[in-house]
């Protein structure tokens, strides 16, 4: 792809609740307006998104013809894909079977497949996975020291998420180092609602810190991520959880949220620190603290890092969280720069290491929507 | 509203926990009762209930915000026209539950399906009165039904496929399994259910053992999650005999002739743990005291203090 520039962008949500909306806007920046509308279900939603692009005062497109393909973004793709796909029905079959990996994602991105397919039956589609780009981890990074029948029998292993974000500021960094991505060992850190880390060499990943669900590595805004697998024995037993019970708290109730008793939103936090609380402290100490210890332990896995790269809504805004995590890592190679590290954020890219920083630490805003689009270009042309 | 709207009418104990499992599973929810009072306190509890989840990490407090928005009261049956489905769980007795559904048959579209919770009672029989008896339907809960993932469904005599099949659809839209049998009273649960705590009650009155042994004797000897005794406090005493004379009426089975000890408990206002006694004692908070059980040798003068 030459050239690309956003004609409009949105976003649906509560399909099939009461009080859905559509948020719409015209171009990268235009004003965003609010739709509130009746989506029973997802093919009325794409119905809805495909008027908004064609007709009123904010439409882009004089027709559908005009649309070239769809891109779509499909959470669990388990090992079956390792790079995103044109859709066909042994594609939509392979997402139905990876339904068990990710019962909450996988069926609404596959409604919204047989959708555009119903709307549109000869647009081309392509689906991008969260997954697919760890597709590239070596057994010893994915195995889990269970049984070895789990992973046999029901492909139990670690797959790892944010693959679209990750791969794009992977091959970002690349550009901004100015050097060939293939020469590159990197350490990417997403860190939004959920959070993971991915060690990154010659382009491919070697590891990341979520496994076979999100719930995987990082503590998280209400994740708790690591833990002593046999806490959860003892607690259900204790507290006489079910497993609902229990997968509602390690999801929900964990993470910052559950340390701190204030939010699950690092901003809350942040607010006047070091002042606010002796408890969101510890939230964003221990937050911190596990992003550090994945690092250090990337950095083992591959041998040495020329970057390490933060993303994501905390990853691009937080400047205290990447304090806290950079501090005291000269001996790693890392120096930070603290009035770079102040100044980026709101969408800012750089460098945040001093000159001197043998590893250098770098902003970059994801873009998975332009990954999706630049993927469905590539598989339509294929 | 409108599509997706569920009617419960009756706001006691069953009505509640129907109400909160309905709700949470995302559906709006109207609940009906004619008494003003139970109807607010019926919905605290709900409320209450939600707090519990959230205080067990089962909920978080922006989940029980969208739950809360989904609930509606009402006293008036005219609302029952506003949902699809309506569900009654008034007291388990005909002549009450005949009316309900002859004033919501001619109160509601004859596209609304009207269920029956009733436990006991031919679905054919309630629905008798009734000018659209093929939308009726029986949907037997079990409590707490939040928890439980069942529903026993079953058709009355002149139940149609269409509101058979929208039956079983609403029961997997709120995650329970739908088991489904033919106009039987007492199911399958109750009817199975129903002659082990009556025996239970009898090997207590023989002092064959106590409260204790013959409820952990059964949970432990067969995994049940409560021993019979623990069951009957927590159906409620009177339930019991109710459930066990109506299924006498219907099946003249031995086996369902309620023990003499049943009926004296609920003379002597013994109900479980609504009234806080029953085969135990109970907290104001619903939980069983330590060492509380009925002693036999206390049995005379426990039911007549």
């Amino acid at each position: 792809m030459t050239n690309t520039s956003v004609m409009a962008k949105g976003l649906v949500q509560r399909v099939g609740m009461a009080g859905s909306t559509i948020d719409y806007r015209k171009g990268d920046d235009g004003k965003k307006k609010v739709f509130e509308c009746d989506i029973l279900d997802h093919k009325i939603g794409i119905q809805k998104i495909f008027e908004l692009l064609t007709s009123g005062e904010d439409a882009v497109l004089k027709s559908l013809e005009e649309l070239g393909a769809v891109g779509h973004r499909v959470v669990h793709g388990g090992d079956k894909f390792s790079s995103s796909v044109l859709v066909t029905e042994e594609v939509k079959k392979a997402i139905h079977e990876c339904i068990t990996f990710a019962p909450l994602h996988n069926p609404p991105n596959l409604k919204g497949i047989e959708a555009v397919e119903e709307i549109l039956p000869k647009i081309k589609q392509v689906t991008v996975f969260d997954t697919s780009f760890h597709q590239t981890m070596k057994p010893e990074a994915y195995i889990y020291a269970l049984p070895y029948m789990f992973y046999e029998k029901h492909r139990i292993r670690r797959y790892g998420f944010h693959g679209t974000s990750h791969r794009y500021v992977a091959s970002r960094a690349a550009k901004l180092l100015g050097k060939p991505l293939e020469t590159l060992k990197l350490i990417t850190v997403h860190l939004g609602n959920g959070g993971s880390v991915c060690a990154i060499d010659k382009g491919k990943s070697v590891d990341t810190s979520m496994g076979h669900t999100p719930l995987e590595g990082l503590a998280m805004g209400t994740r708790c991520g690591d833990l002593d697998p046999a806490l959860i024995l003892h607690i259900m037993k204790e507290y006489e959880l079910t497993i609902s019970e229990m997968d509602n708290l390690l999801n929900k109730h964990s993470g910052v949220l559950g340390i701190s008793q204030i939010s699950s939103d690092l901003r809350d936090l942040e607010e006047d620190w070091p002042k606010k609380s002796e408890r969101a402290n510890l939230a964003l100490d221990v937050y911190s603290h596990r992003i550090k210890k994945y690092i250090g332990a990337y950095i083992a896995v591959l041998n040495g890092c020329d970057a390490i790269v933060w993303t994501a809504g905390v990853g691009e805004n937080s400047p205290i969280v990447r304090s806290i995590v950079h501090g005291q890592m000269d001996w790693l190679g890392v120096k930070l720069d603290l009035a770079k590290n102040e100044i980026t954020w709101r969408g800012a890219e750089g460098e945040i290491t001093t000159p001197d920083s043998k590893v250098k630490v770098l902003v970059i805003p994801t873009n998975e929507e332009l990954v999706i689009a630049q993927d469905t270009m590539d598989c339509i042309n294929k | 509203m409108g599509q997706k709207t569920v009617v419960i009418y009756g706001a006691a104990t069953m009505g509640q926990e129907l109400v909160q499992a309905v709700a949470t599973a995302g559906c709006e929810v109207i609940l009906i009762d004619h008494s003003e009072e139970k109807l607010n306190t019926g919905l605290k509890k709900v409320e209450a209930a939600l707090d519990a989840e959230i205080a067990r990490w089962g909920l978080t407090s922006g989940e029980k915000r969208a739950i809360i928005s989904r609930i509606k009261g009402s006293t008036d049956i005219r609302e029952a026209a506003k949902g699809w489905l309506v569900i009654e769980t008034l007291k388990e007795t005909l002549d009450v539950k005949r009316q309900l559904f002859r004033e919501l048959d001619a109160t509601c579209r004859p596209s609304t399906i009207i269920a029956s919770n009733s436990a006991t009672i031919s679905i054919t029989e309630i629905a008798a009165e009734c000018k659209y008896p093929e939308r009726t339907i029986a949907m037997h809960f079990q409590s707490p039904i939040p928890k439980v993932p069942l529903v026993e469904i079953s058709r009355g005599q002149k139940t149609n496929n269409e509101t058979f099949e929208s039956a079983v659809r609403f029961a997997k839209m709120i995650n329970k399994n739908a088991v489904t049998v033919y106009d039987c009273p007492g199911f399958i649960t109750t009817r199975i259910i129903l002659p082990m705590i009556n025996q239970a009650v009898k090997v207590l009155e023989e002092g064959i053992a106590s409260c204790e042994q013959i409820d952990t004797a059964m949970k432990l000897g067969f995994g049940l999650n409560a021993g019979p005794l623990a069951l009957a406090d927590k159906i409620g005493v009177d339930t019991v005999v109710f459930y066990l004379e109506n299924l006498y009426a219907e099946t003249f089975d031995q086996s369902y002739l309620p023990a003499k000890l049943l009926k004296k408990l609920v003379r002597a206002g013994y109900k479980g743990i609504k009234t806080s006694k029953g085969f135990y004692r109970y907290g104001s908070d619903g939980l069983r005291l330590a060492a509380s059980g009925l002693k036999v040798e206390q049995l005379s003068q426990a039911v007549h203090q």
